[in-house]
């Protein structure tokens, strides 16, 4: 182990590089601190996580047969589309919002060892895919009810879902820094989330008269969700998977990398 | 070879009070220096907790750190844990570091005994193959039988501690570092725990002890250093240790 004062800015991001390596080689450990997470949530109760997907599975129903009945709109062809958009943003939000408190969660680890601090965020990402893990089942009882059988396009949704946690991990990572050092991000983050959750079509269709509206032509939230979504209902990629979402996350790596470059030796101070 | 080198050591903690760790504060001096125009460099306070820390450490070497409250030991065993990157100078380390400075670190008291031992036994860098392969090992020093399969918050505090130490003392180590001498649980068990501890002592290459007890230091060290004020003095043998401490402090 050699740690040293900064040097040159290569030396720097030669230690960024390494702090990443030896995440992904302590994967088991952030496994184990991801299930610990939720065991020690749910400890004593029945179902555990399984209450979420009973929630969530409420607000499904609750939206996708009254929407469809308010809005003169066909059950069969909204309620698959909210049960999806629902499931996804649970993961997608809570991902955002968790990541903000990674560090200062781990703050009792981070102060006492030389564990990187991207395993931290890697634990967050883990806990939300074993939640999302319990919430798949609505989407493939909503598919199954409604036989929605779109043949093999429905695979587009596995690179839709890896561009969903690539784009996660680096805002997730962004937020964590950020919010280490200022306490008050976490809380603008989530009200920002209530307000896109309301604005972006996830739980409502978009109509036509719509699409040139930002929320619905240029939101990214909206498209990482449909890049799972329509690849489930139709069996295509949007194109916005490949012209939005894929630049976003190289994108956004390349600024967090930038900041975690700058910021890594700091993050222990600020807890 | 266990090695330790450290060259030139500095390191700074930037004071944030609790209310200027807010971004209105911070967006508040930012939009005012930029009113005032001038290139006003943030006036950030920072407290220098090490100041140039030289230490070298070879094979056999078991080094005691005497000082008053503050005046950086804890902080130096940090450093050499890996947990604060150096403002300025270099830390260098040969071989696997084991840190007894806080026996709680990655305990979970929701979980069950056995969950936290694979938990401290992954957060201190085991992987899980050697975790299982020591698991009935620290199960059986312990000495807590059925208790293992029970949440830790069902423990005594003197249980809850015999685990913690079973756990972070399994980890053979070249490198030890400790922060005070642990003392755990009642009679029996802090005679076999001060066996443990003494066999990990003996084995591992290099220890690191910070203490404020002489006698205990004189008893387990071959050398000590004093720390003052974040500055390090010379390291000299443990027989010298009346002298070191008699010594007035370094000015500030």
């Amino acid at each position: 182990m050699l740690l040293a004062g900064r040097k040159s800015y290569l030396s720097e991001l030669g230690q960024t590089r390494r702090d990443f390596r030896e995440s992904f080689g302590r994967f088991p450990l952030a496994l184990n601190l991801a299930v610990q997470d939720i065991l020690s949530r749910y400890r004593g109760s029945i179902l555990g996580p399984w209450w979420i997907t009973i929630m969530t599975m409420t607000l499904v129903l609750g939206i996708g047969i009254n929407y469809a009945a308010l809005l003169h709109q066909d059950v069969s062809k909204l309620l698959p589309f909210v049960a999806i958009g629902l499931v996804m943003w649970g993961f997608l939000s809570a991902s955002i919002s968790e990541g903000g408190d990674a560090f200062v969660a781990g703050g009792a680890m981070i102060k006492q060892s030389a564990i990187p601090l991207p395993v931290f965020i890697l634990r967050t990402l883990v806990r939300n895919a074993i939640n999302l893990a319990h919430q798949v089942v609505i989407i493939v009882a909503v598919m199954l009810w409604f036989h929605i059988f779109p043949g093999a396009g429905l695979l587009w949704a596995v690179p839709g879902l890896l561009l969903m946690i690539v784009n996660l991990s680096w805002l997730g990572l962004l937020l964590a820094m950020v919010s280490t050092r200022f306490r008050d991000l976490p809380q603008i983050v989530a009200a920002v989330l209530q307000l896109v959750f309301f604005l972006s079509p996830i739980f409502w269709t978009p109509t036509a008269a719509l699409a040139k509206n930002p929320m619905v032509a240029a939101n990214p939230f909206y498209f990482s969700i449909q890049s799972i979504r329509e690849p489930l209902l139709h069996g295509t990629m949007p194109a916005e998977t490949l012209s939005m979402l894929a630049p976003l996350a190289v994108a956004g790596w390349l600024v967090t990398i930038l900041v975690y470059n700058e910021t890594r030796r700091r993050v222990v101070h600020y807890l | 070879m266990a090695n330790i080198s450290v060259r030139d050591l500095s390191l700074y903690f930037p004071i944030i009070g609790a209310d200027s760790q807010s971004l209105k504060r911070y967006l508040k001096q930012v939009a005012i220096g930029g009113y005032l125009g001038g290139r006003k460099q943030s006036k950030r306070t920072s407290l220098a907790a090490l100041r140039h820390v030289n230490l070298t450490l070879e094979p056999g070497d078991r080094l005691g750190l005497v000082g008053s409250n503050g005046s950086g030991k804890t902080t130096l065993l940090r450093c050499l844990a890996g947990a604060y990157a150096p403002d300025e100078g270099v830390v260098e380390i040969d071989g696997r570091v084991a840190s007894l400075l806080d026996l709680s670190m990655g305990i979970d008291s929701s979980a069950t005994g056995l969950e936290n031992i694979r938990l401290r036994g992954l957060v201190a860098g085991l992987a899980p193959k050697e975790i299982a392969a020591k698991i009935d090992e620290i199960a059986e020093f312990s000495g807590l039988g059925p208790f293992l399969a029970m949440p830790m918050k069902t423990y005594s505090s003197g249980m809850q501690a015999r685990l913690a130490f079973a756990t972070a003392t399994s980890v053979e180590a070249e490198i030890l570092l400790m922060d005070e001498w642990i003392a755990v649980g009642d009679a029996d068990f802090r005679k076999q725990a001060q066996q443990r501890l003494t066999s990990l002592v003996e084995q591992a290459h290099i220890l690191v002890i910070a203490s404020h007890d002489p006698t205990l230091l004189r008893s387990i060290c071959n050398k000590v250093m004093r720390m003052d004020h974040g500055q390090a003095s010379e390291m000299v043998p443990i027989d010298q240790i009346e002298q070191l401490l008699s010594e007035p402090s370094a000015p500030q």
